[in-house]
């Protein structure tokens, strides 16, 4: 088990006759930004508290860091966004952070510094001396986040980060994400697959408490086989013939539900210069391109993976 | 476990009470109650316990030597303090000691700590704190009792303050246990005010259990602390002898309960 940031082995956790995670089998190595991703219900949360040892499993077993997940030697070494988790009310936010810096080895001015350093890595420092109660949900989620980040952990699990959060400030977060993922591992739970695509490299998918999938996005979604289109109208009958003339096009889509957007399957050696022929094809035709993507997206396999 | 890591929760957990519902529920109450008490022995109460009347009305709570011994060869004032301060132990212990671990276990607010310290760090400190608590408060209840003692009564003052010390530390371990069992109830409970009423329903429950076994199995009166009161009250070292491991008995399986029923409970 040396060397992997989490292992379960047969992982089941119930509550009453529910088993909320069921015989999962799941190897984590460090250095990733993986999505936990799946339908209500799926077992997240569950996967998140065992993971972090608020709670125990039922059976099987569960390595965190090398260690089962409630002892004391990876202490201070997880850092948690756990979901709908108050702060003690009455006690200021920079009081209950330094209680944590302190819990995590800090002392003297050094618990000071810590704090003040990761508030204003959110931009929150104003919030420092105010009470939890006193702050939005907004407010209140990104002092959580905070909370993470006290003592550079060396593995960070978010639950829905961003759900909440004003653009900019999700953005922030995300940004957030993306550089400290260079020195940390994060599991950020997220029903945003737009934001999982965007700041993860691995997903794990569960549903009803099994594990589907876990695997690189970059293995799940093709990148270079399709291309998304959302066109100003309809495609006309002659634009479709032209392109379907282009050698290395398979097939063209039009989304039954919405006329406008077409998806484009090719098998190409050149995908970039097939891209701008596709273009140059469409809107020779008068049909201006609103919006194009590349590749399959995340949310379309995700769903497929959890109806199937 | 570390030392250090149950030293920072205590005392952050300790400091914040001291500011919150969660202290203010039994500081409040705990100082009117101390105030009057010791108000009516300063205004003549001790005068009254060295009379024929006073001793009397002592042997209500024990008996007539030790009673005697209280009143004459103790100051009065401390020795009332004494007596009052073991009667009125659980109901204090009941609104001092009620939120170590519910209302947060509930809430959810020990995910954060849990990330940087195991649940018996966490459950130490709760315990130690609202232990410090109560002793911290009863520690200037005694206090002001011996100032009281040292105006009215007729004792020196290395007389007072030696009793004065004996019946504090008499009293902190009687408190002990009762802390303990608190423990135990806010293990199993969700909030402040459910393991205050539990903690009563349970606490009278077994008083009223022990009372009607108590003929046919004296050993049970040793379920609660109470059984030792006596022999705290008398002060002897053969009484201490006995009383000292007993209580600290039943606090250490009263806390092992507590613990079993804390490691298991879903945070």
């Amino acid at each position: 088990m040396m060397g992997k940031l989490i292992e379960c082995q047969k992982l089941t956790k119930s509550f009453a006759r529910i088993k909320a995670i069921d015989n999962v089998d799941l190897s984590v190595e460090p250095g990733q930004t993986l999505g936990l991703v799946g339908p209500n219900g799926a077992g997240k949360t569950t996967l998140f508290s065992l993971i972090s040892g608020y709670i125990k499993p039922t059976s099987g077993e569960i390595r965190v860091l090398g260690h089962n997940p409630g002892t004391a030697l990876i202490k201070g070494r997880i850092g948690a966004l756990p979901q709908d988790t108050p702060f003690l009310q009455g006690i200021s936010v920079e009081a209950q952070l330094s209680l944590y810096a302190k819990l995590q080895g800090y002392t003297g001015k050094a618990v000071k510094a810590e704090v003040r350093q990761v508030l204003k890595h959110l931009k929150i420092i104003d919030l420092a001396r105010q009470y939890p109660e006193t702050l939005s949900f907004g407010q209140r989620k990104r002092v959580s986040i905070a909370q993470t980040l006290i003592g550079k952990p060396e593995l960070i699990l978010l639950d829905e980060p961003t759900s909440g959060l004003d653009p900019v400030a999700a953005n922030d977060v995300r940004k957030i994400i993306r550089d400290m993922g260079r020195q940390c591992t994060f599991i950020i739970s997220s029903h945003n697959l737009d934001e999982i695509d965007d700041v993860c490299t691995e997903v794990i998918i569960i549903k009803q408490g099994k594990l589907v999938k876990h695997c690189p996005i970059s293995e799940l979604v093709e990148r270079d086989s399709s291309l998304n289109l959302l066109l100003s109208h309809s495609l006309p009958d002659q634009a479709q013939k032209d392109l379907n003339l282009i050698s290395d096009i398979d097939d063209v889509m039009t989304d039954p539900a919405n006329p406008h957007r077409v998806t484009i399957s090719f098998n190409s050696e050149n995908p970039d210069q097939l891209q701008l022929e596709i273009m140059s094809t469409v809107q020779k035709h008068n049909v201006s391109i609103i919006e194009f993507s590349r590749g399959e997206t995340l949310t379309g396999k995700v769903v497929d993976l959890v109806k199937g | 476990m570390k030392i250090k890591r149950i030293i920072t929760l205590l005392g952050f957990d300790f400091y914040h009470s001291l500011f919150r519902l969660k202290g203010l529920a039994f500081l409040i109450p705990f100082t009117l109650f101390w105030y009057s008490t010791l108000r009516l022995l300063d205004q003549g109460g001790s005068e009254f316990l060295s009379s024929i009347e006073g001793l009397m009305l002592i042997t209500r709570f024990t008996s007539l030597e030790v009673a005697q011994a209280l009143l004459i060869l103790h100051p009065p004032t401390l020795s009332v303090f004494l007596l009052t301060a073991l009667t009125v132990t659980p109901l204090f212990v009941i609104l001092g000691a009620n939120n170590q671990l519910a209302s947060d276990a509930a809430s959810g607010s020990f995910r954060y700590l849990l990330l940087r310290c195991t649940r018996l760090e966490i459950f130490f400190a709760r315990f130690l704190s609202a232990y410090c608590m109560i002793t911290i408060a009863l520690f200037f209840a005694c206090l002001a009792s011996t100032l009281i003692s040292l105006d009215n009564d007729n004792h020196t003052l290395s007389e007072t303050v030696a009793y004065a010390t004996q019946g504090l530390f008499v009293i902190l371990l009687y408190t002990f246990p009762y802390v303990a069992f608190m423990t135990i109830m806010s293990a199993l409970m969700s909030s402040a005010l459910g393991t205050i009423l539990i903690s009563a329903c349970v606490y009278i429950a077994t008083l009223v259990v022990i009372i009607y076994l108590n003929d046919d199995y004296p050993s049970i009166s040793y379920l609660i602390p109470s059984a030792f009161k006596d022999d705290l009250i008398g002060m002897t070292s053969n009484n201490l002898t006995v009383a000292i491991p007993g209580l600290l008995a039943i606090t250490i399986i009263y806390l092992s309960l507590a613990w079993i029923i804390f490691r298991k409970r879903n945070l």
